[in-house]
């Protein structure tokens, strides 16, 4: 029997296959784990129920997507922990992310996805998975890391990260400064928001500030 | 890059060039006024300079040339500004840069110092705003940092002229800054293998082009005119290091930068010194005196004002206003008051500070901005449009057929209603005195003289007398409030308070500068939709200004004339220009493709503006507006008096008038305004007004036909200046596409809001 976590490495690569080109030929999985290998644990799968093979495509089953879903979802949530809170870059975090997902529980899980304050893509842009965390987290109070533009006016606060839809704005702001690790204070909120850091003042547009994560300090 | 090649061929005595180069903001055109004798407009708004500005250096017998950049925070490009810096310094032109800091933001002037050195380039450091790092407590040690830079740091007060002379004789002595950044394993591996793609003949270090191709700079890709296999060798390199991220490599190494500033910076900034307070003095006699007294001033406005609006409606008893009035002024003594004790009293910053956060504090800036408006209108189309104009165009220029009658050599006593009379000036105007000249030649029939000094469109007695006296007046006191806005730093606040606004617009706060600057004159402030970031916001803005936005040449008649009807007649009319500004606005940016940028805005602190800046500003400002302007109205007239000889003006007022006479129920008599409204906007209106008021006979004009009349011209077509920027600025297609909209749609609203009033019977 192959083991438990060549099979998990599995459903999460068809699962980012299915992702990016929707459907999924088991050919695939020979390039990636080799001919053996794959031909073995697919068959696993088909008998544990996770997949189904139709000729040489391979769609999953509600308990493999479910499985997959969750294993993506540690996976990207482990991405947003090493790179924005404790700032690995590189090799460095993609190796840690991977050995991460596979030996933490959903509860680990869901408590670092409130604390990131239930991240949507992960560092890369890609889709996280949805947790019940997420889906209670409106009544869930104050996450620790927050959008910019959700902290009151007057409070003391530390940029984590930023998440911008380009680099043309993304390098803009972090040529004026905001990067992460930036202590900043909220100087007002209406009309537009303005903050307050070393002797600069810079207004900007709400849009922007959803895009800034801050922690208070 | 083209204008830069040609330029430096043609100047080959020229020794070498020194580059101006710094953060937004931060005084690089006061800096370039004092080293080449030469004036570029100055101002505390971020982003003004967009042109390059080029002058010799004084003193250097023309062998040494002066450019003038725009602010950039970073040399990689994404914006018109970024790509035009970074330009000027790939140019293959021998270089030396002056790096100008606003000192009490030093991190992200050295951030730009690390760019420098990296292309290897001789840089001499001035730190400006002295005096504002030291009001704010803040020391720096420019020894060690000049040390560990290896180059000359140089403490300067651009405004002041402090330091200029240390600046000057630094620049003998640049050097490249002795900055190494490592930018990690993976990404020095990446700038290798790159700077071995890159060819030999480039102007700066291959380390910097490698490190800005890494960074998704594509436009320099255009620029240095690499060939597609080059291209596509480099995107791998750069995909092959961006695969080991998780953020993209721009912003890697921005951050690299920033942790390496950071570091340099260790020890040597620090908040030790006691930041400037306010004196005891002058601080008391704000919060005790001045603001009561302003913030009182301001109720009764804002109530005086709203009273005005709706005037028929109140009983206006002289005291029911009175004291509503005074309320008026008292809850906002009330309220300022209450803000500034409880917030700013114990501080004790300085009374500049204060202003700056209260003029865009969330409720108590909008009555402040309401009475600001009131002003400039009082200065503007009250007194420079009203009481200048009707001296300068009757008194000074006046008829070529008829007396101006000369005027009284007088001063009023305040407060009596006593004025003393010195002497009777017997000036008859100039155009009088040159059609009596004139008229020693030829009759006052003849077809000459009614080409220069004809009643209807003579090219003096309309075109140049219309542009000198009537838009000189306006546009200088335009120009005077708007350099005082602008230098206070009061422009970019407006920027910050109307940034809701602008977004339903399809634009951002920063589109305040040419909305404002259209008050005064749309020719200009179609030139200065440059500074917006993206094309679409770029068109929008233009088509606006052209449409909703009257100048004030046009915006004083109006408001004279709806004024003295009633302040509902002249409240309909904001309201329904608003409307239309809002409407269109709104319906382009949905359907003209292209994005809106960011609004990110630095705010430049609140300052007290100087004097004579302002007054050599406005000086300037006019001088160019003339040069351009008159011209235009020169041709323009010219233009008309043919239509008129010609009888063509005639066939045109007889085709649109049934539209104007059943579609708009105007008198066919204010055809001729409409088409008038092209060269001269406000004569239009003149032209209208004095069309109804005969139709009127003995009987009051009907306030409604104004509105209709009015609404339609200020939307109706840019005048003629204003179109050939347009042209020249969007290009042909889209100035005549814009006309073509307009002209229709102006009457469209027109029409349908005869047809509201109608209803609504007011």
């Amino acid at each position: 029997m192959a083991d438990e976590l060549q099979i998990e490495e599995m459903l999460e690569y068809i699962w980012m296959l299915e992702e990016d080109h929707g459907k999924v030929e088991s050919t695939l999985m020979d390039d990636k784990f080799g001919n053996e290998v794959a031909k073995k644990c697919l068959t696993e799968m088909v008998e544990m129920n996770l997949i189904n093979l139709n000729n040489s495509r391979i769609v999953f089953t509600d308990a493999g997507r479910n499985r997959a879903e969750r294993i993506i979802r540690r996976h990207r949530i482990a991405e947003r922990l090493l790179n924005d809170v404790l700032e690995m870059s590189g090799n460095e975090f993609e190796r840690g992310a991977c050995q991460f997902e596979h030996f933490v529980n959903e509860e680990i899980i869901a408590s670092i996805c409130t604390l990131l304050g239930h991240p949507a893509v992960c560092p890369h842009g890609k889709k996280i998975p949805p947790g019940d965390c997420c889906t209670s987290a409106r009544r869930n109070l104050g996450p620790v890391i927050n959008p910019l533009s959700e902290i009151r006016s007057g409070e003391k606060v530390k940029v984590v990260y930023v998440t911008t839809k380009s680099h043309a704005s993304l390098d803009r702001l972090s040529a004026i400064g905001v990067i992460p690790g930036l202590k900043l204070t909220i100087h007002q909120k209406h009309p537009s928001i303005i903050i307050q850091y070393g002797e600069t003042q810079l207004a900007l547009d709400k849009d922007v500030a959803e895009n800034i994560f801050v922690r208070k300090v | 890059m083209h204008d830069i090649k040609t330029k430096s061929s043609d100047s080959e005595a020229i020794d070498y060039r020194i580059a101006l180069v710094g953060n937004p903001n931060v005084g690089k055109s006061v800096l370039f006024g004092l080293l080449t004798g030469k004036y570029v407009t100055v101002s505390n708004y971020p982003g003004t300079t967009v042109e390059v500005f080029r002058g010799m250096y004084v003193g250097s017998n023309n062998t040494v040339e002066v450019i003038d950049t725009p602010g950039v925070n970073s040399l990689i490009s994404h914006s018109e500004d970024e790509r035009v810096a970074r330009d000027i310094l790939l140019s293959d032109e021998k270089k030396k840069i002056i790096q100008i800091m606003d000192s009490k933001n030093i991190h992200r002037g050295l951030l730009i110092t690390t760019q420098l050195a990296e292309m290897g380039l001789p840089v001499s450091i001035s730190l400006n705003m002295w005096d504002e790092t030291l009001d704010r407590g803040m020391t720096i040690d420019t020894g060690k940092l000049q040390n560990t830079l290896g180059v000359t740091l140089t403490k300067t007060i651009a405004t002041q002229k402090y330091g200029i002379g240390a600046l000057r004789n630094s620049i003998n002595s640049v050097n490249v800054p002795k900055i190494k950044i490592d930018y990690g394993e993976v990404i020095e591996g990446g700038i290798k293998r790159i700077e071995e793609l890159l060819p030999d003949n480039l102007t700066v270090r291959k380390r910097a082009i490698a490190i800005m191709l890494l960074s998704y700079d594509e436009d320099l890709e255009k620029t240095l005119k690499f060939d597609k296999q080059v291209i596509s060798r480099i995107h791998k390199v750069r995909d092959d290091v961006q695969r080991q991220y998780g953020h993209s490599l721009s912003y890697i190494i921005i951050r690299k930068r920033s942790e390496y500033v950071d570091d340099l910076l260790e020890g040597i900034v620090s908040y030790g010194g006691k930041e400037e307070k306010a004196g005891e003095i002058s601080r008391n006699a704000f919060f005790f005196f001045i603001m009561p007294l302003v913030s009182f001033f301001i109720g009764l406005k804002v109530m005086d004002l709203l009273m005005f609006m709706i005037a028929n409606y109140v009983v206006a008893g002289g005291q029911t206003a009175m004291i509503l009035k005074l309320v008026g002024g008292g809850v906002s003594v009330g309220s300022y008051s209450f803000y500034l004790f409880s917030r700013e009293y114990k501080t004790g910053r300085k009374i500049t500070s204060i202003l700056g956060t209260l003029t865009m504090h969330p409720v108590l800036a909008w009555p402040m901005l309401l009475v600001v408006l009131w002003g400039i209108y009082k200065i503007v189309g009250e007194f420079g449009a009203g009481d200048c104009v009707d001296f300068i165009e009757n008194k000074i220029f006046g008829s070529s057929l008829e007396m101006s009658g000369g005027f009284d050599f007088k001063a009023f006593i305040p407060f009596t209603n006593i004025e003393y009379v010195f002497t009777h000036v017997n000036f008859q105007g100039i155009n009088y005195y040159l059609g009596l000249l004139c008229q020693k030649f030829i009759g006052a029939d003849n077809f000459v003289f009614e080409l220069l000094l004809g009643k209807d469109a003579g090219i003096i007695q309309v075109g140049v007398t219309y542009s000198i006296a009537i838009i000189l007046p306006i546009v200088g006191f335009f120009f005077i409030s708007f350099g005082l806005m602008e230098d206070s730093g009061y422009l970019p606040r407006l920027a910050v308070m109307l940034n809701r606004f602008f977004k339903i617009l399809g634009l951002n706060g920063k589109a305040v500068l040419p909305m404002v600057l259209g008050l005064g004159c749309d020719t200009m402030a179609t030139l200065t939709t440059r500074i917006l970031d993206t094309k679409k916001e770029r068109i929008i803005s233009t088509l606006l200004l052209a449409l909703a936005v009257p100048c004030s040449a046009q915006l004083g008649v109006i408001a004279g004339i709806l004024g003295r009807v009633s302040g509902l007649h002249l409240t309909i009319y904001f309201v329904v220009i608003f409307s239309q500004m809002l409407l269109v606005g709104y319906l382009s940016s949905k359907i003209l493709k292209g994005t809106r940028s960011d609004f990110l805005m630095e705010m430049p602190p609140f300052r007290r503006p100087k004097l004579t800046n302002i007054l050599l500003k406005t000086y300037y400002r006019t001088k160019w507006f003339l040069k351009e302007a008159v011209p235009l109205f020169v041709l323009g007239t010219f233009i008309l008096f043919i239509l008129t000889k010609l009888g063509i003006l005639t066939y045109i007022e007889s085709a649109a008038s049934p539209v104007v006479k059943h579609f708009l129920g105007l008198p066919v008599e204010t055809t001729k305004g409409f088409i008038l409204g092209f060269l001269r906007r406000d004569y239009a209106v003149v032209s209208i007004f004095k069309a109804l008021e005969e139709k009127a006979g003995n009987l009051t004009i009907d306030p409604n036909q104004l509105i209709v009349a009015l609404v339609v011209i200020t939307l109706f077509v840019p005048c003629l200046a204003n179109f050939f920027v347009m042209i020249k600025e969007r290009g042909a297609k889209t100035a005549f596409l814009m006309l073509s909209f307009i002209i229709p749609f102006s009457f469209l609203v027109g029409g349908v809001l005869r047809y509201i009033l109608q209803w609504l019977s007011i």
